[in-house]
């Protein structure tokens, strides 16, 4: 059971030039037309598309030159705005999650947590926000006070459903292990539980990052007095019929949600640099 | 003649099924296992093998019966972590290092630590991990994260050791060199070990001893003796007294798999 004279070795190098070639094509395989081109090709198409309705209908679309103009005539007013709500969607939803997260934590430890609490939480996302924001308005005012609450609301239930089924979902030969050696429920939560739930949690982030954007807007719009946020923005152009300014504010909040979305996605491959999501791409 | 290291003693455990009857998992199992020693628990699937590792784990409470490692109960080994626990599946937390997963265990429930545990980096090198120490649990193959699920029950240096068909999901070859590997474990860091498996070759390649159990109702049939010399050679392995043993546990499996069949 010699081995035979030409069998290969198991692994292969080849010369570094072929190596470096393959890393340098893995890296700029986003240039490559194939890539971007039917994205590029799908915008060329609606903007034509929008051109051509904007000419026919100018009361729906204001044509792109005009948009163009709006933000470049005054961008520190975009910019202002733009941060306003940036601030009130991440504020919020930081206010959000840490409530979302301790109390997943005590729903998934303390049944009488969860029997009290679950009813609750749901009533409340089933609940329409736009419905609740002029309320909370009307008892904090035009200041950020009411557009943190609905934010955190609006990103509130995502997060406690995720996490309390991150958190519950250990494998039981796992739990079996570190039962057997009387690990304490803090060890198990700390060291377990936790970054077992975490796949769980940036699943929850990723719908909640751009959402805490959608909350922000709607808190300002339902605060017909309130001095900045693009949600104002909107509606105050939109009053004086200036489609162009309001054009340019949607195109913004797209411009932030999408950016949003960008940062989860990276920080998430980061750190979950072990779990099957970043390993089957 | 050393006490005991477990002792089973008439233990019952039922289990109301979904029309709120009982199911027999286990009906009056007697078990003894002298401190030392190696002990197979054999038999057919729903003959309660797993559950009662389960409860001397300290996992499930019996409903009738007592059960004691060193004369405690399961939960307060436990506590004392004098066991080392190896399931079916490796159960490595899949973002820590092989060896942060073998030094978790040591982490948690640090006051009950030994004075004298083994160093978990010269436990892997034995074990032939030594490579694979900073990799994380998904590069390894299905053998060596089971490799290093027994390395994590050793380096916690158990008096009890129990394993719940840890080699079952392997092929042949990985499950011959892990039952070497576990073997050599054994003779260096001595613990009482339970091994629960459904091969006869497994059983009687490892064990002193081995417990046949049958089931509709869980229980145990017949404790044969394995009195073949240690270290168990690949000699030995093809022996006629090894095939003996063989040749008469499997005559007892078939026995208690025709009780589960039959009723």
């Amino acid at each position: 059971m010699s081995q035979s004279v030409g069998t290969p070795p198991a692994t292969l190098t080849p010369p570094p030039e072929v190596v470096a070639a393959r890393r340098r094509r893995r890296r700029l395989a986003v240039l490559r037309p194939a890539y971007w081109m039917p994205f590029a090709v799908l915008l060329v198409v609606l903007g034509l598309l929008w051109q051509l309705g904007a000419d026919k209908l100018p009361y729906l679309l204001p044509p792109l030159g005009e948009v163009a103009d709006a933000v470049t005539r005054d961008p520190g007013y975009f910019l202002h705005h733009a941060w306003v709500t940036l601030r009130n969607a991440l504020l919020g939803l930081a206010l959000g999650f840490v409530a979302a997260f301790v109390l997943a934590v005590l729903v998934s430890e303390l049944p009488v947590v969860r029997r009290a609490v679950m009813p609750v939480a749901v009533v409340l996302n089933v609940t329409p926000l736009v419905a609740i924001a002029p309320a909370l308005v009307v008892a904090f005012g035009f200041g950020p006070e009411p557009k943190l609450i609905v934010t955190a609301l609006i990103c509130f239930f995502p997060i406690l459903i995720n996490t309390a089924i991150g958190l519950r979902s250990v494998p039981r030969e796992v739990l079996a292990v570190y039962r057997s050696v009387h690990a304490s429920r803090g060890e198990l939560l700390r060291h377990v539980r936790i970054p077992t739930a975490l796949p769980y949690v940036f699943a929850a982030l990723q719908i909640v990052f751009p959402l805490s954007v959608v909350g922000a807007v709607v808190a300002e719009m339902s605060a017909a007095g309130s001095a900045d946020g693009l949600g104002t923005s909107i509606q105050v152009a939109s009053s004086m019929n200036n489609l162009a300014v309001v054009w340019a504010a949607i195109l913004v909040l797209a411009l932030m949600g999408s950016t949003l979305l960008l940062v989860v996605t990276v920080l998430q491959r980061r750190v979950l640099h072990w779990h099957e999501s970043a390993r089957n791409r | 003649m050393p006490a005991p290291a477990i002792r089973v003693d008439a233990v019952r455990r039922h289990y109301v099924l979904e029309d709120f009857t009982e199911l027999v998992a286990l009906h009056d199992v007697d078990l003894t296992v002298p401190a030392g020693r190696f002990v197979s628990v054999i038999g057919p699937s729903g003959c309660g093998k797993s559950t009662l590792l389960r409860i001397m784990a300290g996992l499930e409470e019996p409903d009738a019966g007592t059960v004691t490692l060193g004369g405690v109960s399961p939960t307060e080994a436990a506590a004392d972590k004098r066991i080392g626990l190896v399931p079916q599946a490796p159960a490595l937390l899949p973002w820590l290092s092989v060896l942060d997963n073998v030094r978790l265990p040591r982490r948690v429930n640090r006051g009950a630590n030994k004075a004298d545990l083994p160093d978990p980096v010269a436990l892997l090198e034995r074990a032939g991990l030594g490579d694979a120490l900073h990799q994380l649990p998904h590069q390894l193959s299905g053998g060596m994260q089971q490799r290093a699920a027994i390395v994590r029950a050793f380096a916690l240096h158990p008096e009890v050791l129990l394993m719940d068909e840890p080699f079952s999901a392997l092929d042949e070859l990985t499950r011959e060199s892990l039952q070497e590997q576990l073997l050599d474990l054994w003779s260096q860091l001595t613990a009482t070990v339970v091994f629960v498996t459904h091969s006869v070759s497994e059983a009687v390649r490892l064990s002193d001893q081995v417990v046949v159990m049958a089931p509709k109702p869980g229980r145990v049939v017949e404790t044969v003796d394995i009195d073949l010399p240690r270290p168990r050679t690949a000699d030995l392995i093809r022996s006629p007294e090894f095939h003996d043993h063989e040749i008469v546990l499997r005559e007892l499996l078939r026995w208690s798999y025709e009780q589960g069949a039959a009723r």
